[in-house]
């Protein structure tokens, strides 16, 4: 073995001595004029580019992000412990990129794309820069296909579409990961690759989401880049960009992706942190000026792309966490601004019970209704009305229903069983046809004379009892994706014929005594 | 900040010196001050004190400017310095006005490091091949490093050729740890 290695070091060797006078390295240098807090400012590097990687001593890279009369200022990626005032420093010519492919899919990887999940080198040769521009007016369409998400609340009153951006805001411990963890786990057996980005977040909690997902196969189809807490503010600052240009691979090649970016809070301090020790001028809150366009081009690079292009699709749910509810400060407001509708949690709703804690009154989706099915509008309609009429009325029936009207009271208790049945547990995602026939039995009225304890179990009795006696409904629901006169009346038949097996519960029968 | 300020006197500096045709003599003046400047701390002292006067300052330069046989041009800047109440900056001042200069006459610097001395032969085939290369005039000054172990470095600009045995060493080691 030692003799085989010494002939290659030969060979080599030899091959180096004979080649001797054809390599001339040319580089452009510069020197470290200051080191310190992950920022090198550097003299020379007179044509260095913006945004262009750096080579430092020791296999330390860099991004140039400060060009200036007579310095360049860098941030560092990785151990700048090392280095010393006065070292050198070279252009690689190349602006930042990271891996992208199929190849990634199944990984953990770091925003360099550098695998985190110990199953060895990600082989690929494609590679995609990091920033890049968003495609144009002409480049996209309307959305027009979902993305199902399988949390009733939302697929029938905040509906998202393929090439969306849908903000999820809400304060801490509000369930806004479990909203992601669901929407990835219902892209089961589906098209969509999902890409979830960890910034800022705990090491342990990453490790819980790859554990979840894993648990339930939906590390198939999924890729995590994740730039934990103690990692570099510059780790977490380009985060977001490399997962953004993963997904673009994927928006480009015809298919969909869908990229989770939990959260922009963090992404916004790590980007405020390199910008002070930058010395570019803080404004609100002290974040620098182009916070706004920080996020707007990377939220802008969602995108449907139009037939010519492939059609290929690029959702981004990005994820921002207030602090007590406040939702006018700086990156709130500028995120809700720059997306296309958003999901508010309530940390009130989550601890009454009603889990998703989904604030359907201020939520919104302002395109995603032109990709739901048929079969959802149809439905999704007549709940919103119903939702937004029980809202207006549960101010007074805090006080008594006792002298309200017949017709009132009626409202009422179809808003609290419709209430009842928007609650979902996690991991629990539900195919669309079965939230359509769900939702359709509230509507029409099928619910009211169950209790409200009772609805719970109502629905999660029904749906079996429906996919074992009555599979043509959920089949023709699922293949004409539209609820007909003649799905209608069977349905009608599956949902009586399910009531009379139905019996209340014990602590319902009491709670109907009273 | 104060690089901005002394590129800006340098800039004008040049102006002078090549309006008036005489930019070496204009060059080594200013580099014989300088260099009096620092060598004197009673000359720094002297200009840099608000305790002195203005025209006493004035004087001072009126009079080393004719022993020293100073440019005409070299002794206003200097007044102009004194006015301004900017001869701190001095030092910076003549860097780039040396900077400033070779960019107007289109003269780079060039150091060239190389393991054992050069000989005249081998200085004036690297000169005119650098000139060819970039269409400019070539200012060398030449150092040795006998840890190059051969070969030679020529660093123009930011620009660095780098055809040393080290370097090439170094190339095949990160070569062979790569593999």
């Amino acid at each position: 073995m030692a003799n085989i290695k010494a002939d290659e070091i030969t060979k080599i060797l030899r091959e180096q001595i004979e080649n001797y006078q054809q390599t001339v390295a040319v580089d452009e240098v510069g020197s470290v004029i200051s080191v310190g807090d992950g920022i090198a400012r550097v003299h020379g590097l007179d044509r260095c580019m913006s945004g262009e990687m750096l080579e430092f001593p020791h296999g330390v890279f860099g991004i140039a992000l400060n060009l200036e009369e007579d310095q360049v200022g860098t941030v560092l990626l990785g151990d700048y412990t090392q280095i010393r005032e006065g070292d050198t420093v070279k252009r690689t010519n190349r602006i930042m990129s990271v891996p992208v492919g199929e190849a990634l899919i199944g990984r953990v990887v770091d925003p360099l794309g550098q695998p985190l999940d110990g199953k060895g080198p990600i082989q690929t040769d494609k590679r995609n820069p990091l920033e890049r521009i968003a495609p144009g007016v002409v480049d996209r369409q309307g959305v027009r296909e979902p993305v199902q998400t399988g949390i009733k609340a939302i697929d029938a009153m905040i509906p998202i579409g393929r090439g969306q951006r849908e903000l999820i805001i809400g304060d801490r411990q509000t369930g806004k990961t479990a909203i992601i963890l669901d929407t990835i786990i219902n892209q089961k057996g589906g098209e969509m690759i999902c890409i979830y980005c960890a910034i800022g977040q705990k090491r342990s909690t990453i490790a819980q989401v790859v554990k979840t997902l894993t648990d339930h196969g939906a590390m198939d189809y999924t890729i995590i880049v994740a730039a934990s807490a103690s990692e570099p503010a510059t780790m977490q600052y380009i985060a977001p960009f490399a997962a953004a240009a993963m997904g673009e691979y994927f928006r480009d090649s015809k298919r969909h992706a869908i990229c989770f970016y939990d959260d922009l809070s963090k992404h916004a301090q790590s980007y405020r942190e390199i910008s002070l020790l930058l010395r570019r001028p803080p404004g609100r809150e002290a974040f620098p000026g182009d916070v706004f366009f920080l996020h707007s081009r990377l939220l802008e690079r969602a995108a449907k792309l139009n037939d010519k292009l492939g059609a290929g699709s690029l959702t981004a749910l990005p994820v921002i966490e207030t602090q007590a509810g406040d939702v006018s400060a700086y990156i709130p407001t500028n995120v809700i601004s720059i997306t296309d509708g958003q999901i508010y949690l309530e940390a009130d709703l989550f601890n009454a019970g009603i889990r998703p804690a989904i604030n359907a009154g201020i939520s919104v989706s302002r395109v995603g209704g032109n990709a739901q099915i048929k079969a959802m509008k149809q439905v999704a309609g007549r709940l919103r009305l119903d939702m937004a009429q029980f809202r207006d009325l549960a101010a007074f029936a805090q006080f008594g229903t006792d002298q309200l009207d017949k017709a009132t009271q009626a409202q009422l208790a179809r808003g609290q069983r419709l209430v009842e049945l928007l609650k979902q547990d996690q991991y629990q995602p539900l195919a669309v046809e079965k939230q359509v026939l769900i939702i359709w039995a509230a509507s029409e009225g099928f619910l009211d004379n169950v209790a409200v304890a009772d609805v719970t179990r109502f629905e999660r009795e029904l749906l079996p009892f429906v996919e074992a006696n009555f599979p043509n409904v959920l089949k023709t629901l699922r293949e004409k994706k539209a609820l007909d006169d003649a799905v209608k009346a069977e349905a009608k038949k599956a949902i009586e014929a399910f009531k009379e097996t139905f019996s209340a519960s014990s602590a319902a029968g009491a709670a109907a005594a009273d | 900040m104060n690089g901005a300020v002394s590129s800006r006197y340098a800039a004008a500096l040049v102006d002078v010196a090549l309006e008036q045709k005489n930019a070496d003599r204009v060059k080594s003046d200013l580099a014989a001050f300088a260099e009096a400047f620092a060598h004197s701390s009673d000359l720094r002292t002297t200009l840099e004190s608000p305790a002195v006067s203005r025209e006493a300052k004035l004087q001072v330069i009126q009079k080393l400017g004719a022993v020293m046989e100073l440019a005409q041009a070299v002794r206003n800047f200097l007044c102009v310095l004194v006015d301004h109440r900017r001869t701190e900056l001095l030092f910076e001042i003549q860097d780039h006005f040396r900077t400033e200069l070779n960019a107007r006459q289109n003269i780079v610097e060039a150091v060239v490091t190389s393991a054992r001395p050069l000989s005249a032969d081998e200085r004036n085939r690297l000169i005119k091949k650098l000139e060819d290369e970039t269409h400019k005039t070539i200012e060398m000054q030449f150092h040795e490093d006998a840890s190059l172990l051969g070969g030679t470095v020529v660093r123009l600009g930011s620009t660095v050729y780098d055809s040393s045995v080290r370097a090439q060493l170094d190339r095949m080691r990160e070569q062979l740890e790569s593999e």
